[in-house]
C-alpha cells in the first residue's frame, strides 16, 4: 500500500478516500514527470486533443463544446468521429511510432468515459476528472472500476510544435 | 376520556348508533345530530388539548426553503464524492444524486444560482442540470465548454429572471 509521500507532489487525487478503489493497479511509480494544476476549465477529451480552454462534451444540453458535424451522442462512434473531425484515424495499438500522435479512448460498458495522449517519449497524458493532469508510463495502470478496462486507439500525424 | 385526534370524535352514549350495527337507524341521519350534542361541544375543547400534547410541524415558506436548501446541500456533497475521476457529462450528470437534485425541479434554482455564483473562476458542473430544469441554454455557441462563459451566461439568465440578486 503506497502513501501519499510517495506520489508525485501536488498529485491531490492520490488523497482522496477512495483512490485505491478507482485505480487498484496505479501505483506512484507509474506516475513521471510535472503536474498541472487542478482545474475543472478543460477535461480528459480535450486534453487528448491538446486543448486546455475548453470542456469536451457530447451533452445534449449544447452547454459544452463537441465539433458541429458530429452527433451530440456518448458513444464509441460518435467519439471516434469527433477525433475523427481532428484528423485522428482508428487504428490497432497504442505502441510509440516516430512522428505519429496517438490518443486512447477508455470505454466502459461501450461508452468512453476517459481519454489519454500519448507523449513524444512513449509515455502518456492524463486528465483526472477535476484534478491535476499526470503523465503515466502506460495505458494499463488507469484499468479498474472508474475507467474500465476497454481501449480505442487512434492515431494522426504529430504536429510540429515551433 | 381518551384524547384521539382532531379530527375524529369519540362516539358517547348521545350517538344514534347503537354498538349493534345491525340495528342501526335506517334513512339519512343529519351530520350534525351523528356527532352528538356533547360531542359537537366538546370539540374544540379536544382539539385544544391535543395541540397543547402533540408538537406539530408547521411548514412555513422559510421553513420550507431551508429543508430543499438542506436536501440540496446533501446530495451535492453526494454527488461531488463519487465523480471525483470522471470527465464524462453522462457519468457525472447521471449519477442518482445529481438526478435528483434535478428531480427537485424549479425550487432547487435558487441554490443552483448560490452555489454556481460562489465557486467564482471554477464552476461547477451545473450547467446540465440549469438546462434540464429550465429548458432554456443561454449559453452562446462560442462560449460551449468555456466554464466561466457559460457560468457568466448563466448567472445572466438568473438575474433577468429574478433567481440572483443584482450585484
Amino acid at each position: 500500500m503506497s502513501n501519499w509521500r510517495d506520489w508525485p507532489t501536488g498529485f491531490t487525487l492520490c488523497t482522496e478516500p477512495d483512490f485505491a478503489h478507482y485505480f487498484p493497479r496505479l501505483r506512484p511509480e507509474h506516475c513521471v514527470g510535472d503536474l498541472s494544476d487542478a482545474t475543472r476549465k478543460y477535461n480528459c477529451f480535450a486534453w487528448a486533443a491538446s486543448v486546455d480552454t475548453d470542456r469536451w462534451d457530447p451533452d445534449p444540453f449544447f452547454q459544452y463544446f463537441w465539433p458541429d458535424s458530429v452527433p451530440r451522442d456518448d458513444t464509441r462512434d460518435a467519439f471516434v468521429l469527433a477525433f475523427g473531425s481532428l484528423g485522428y484515424q482508428v487504428c490497432g495499438n497504442g505502441d510509440l511510432e516516430v512522428g505519429v500522435e496517438k490518443i486512447a479512448l477508455y470505454c466502459l460498458n461501450g461508452k468512453p468515459v476517459h481519454a489519454a495522449r500519448q507523449l513524444e517519449n512513449g509515455h502518456w497524458t492524463t486528465k483526472f476528472g477535476d484534478f491535476e493532469d499526470v503523465e503515466h508510463i502506460d495505458l494499463e495502470c488507469l484499468f479498474g472500476p472508474e475507467y474500465g478496462d476497454k481501449l480505442v486507439y487512434m492515431k494522426r500525424a504529430r504536429m510540429v510544435v515551433e | 376520556m381518551p384524547l384521539s385526534s382532531p379530527c375524529r370524535v369519540t362516539v358517547t352514549e348521545e350517538s344514534p348508533y347503537p354498538r349493534d350495527w345491525s340495528r342501526r337507524p335506517k334513512g339519512r341521519i343529519r351530520a350534525n345530530y351523528t356527532l352528538g350534542p356533547l360531542a359537537t361541544s366538546r370539540r374544540a375543547e379536544y382539539n385544544q388539548e391535543y395541540l397543547k400534547k402533540t408538537p406539530v410541524l408547521i411548514k412555513t415558506p422559510e421553513f420550507s426553503q431551508s429543508a430543499e436548501k438542506a436536501k440540496f446541500k446533501r446530495l451535492a456533497k453526494e454527488w461531488k464524492r463519487d465523480i471525483v475521476v470522471h470527465s464524462s457529462m453522462t457519468k457525472i450528470a447521471t449519477h442518482p444524486a445529481y438526478q435528483k437534485i434535478i428531480g427537485m425541479g424549479s425550487e432547487v434554482l435558487p441554490f443552483l444560482f448560490e452555489q454556481l455564483k460562489s465557486e467564482g473562476d471554477e464552476p461547477d458542473h451545473w450547467f446540465w442540470a440549469l438546462a434540464a430544469i429550465t429548458d432554456k441554454n443561454p449559453v452562446p455557441k462560442e462560449s460551449r465548454g468555456r466554464i466561466n462563459e457559460m457560468a457568466k451566461a448563466w448567472l445572466e439568465w438568473g438575474r433577468e429572471n429574478g433567481y440572483v440578486e443584482l450585484a
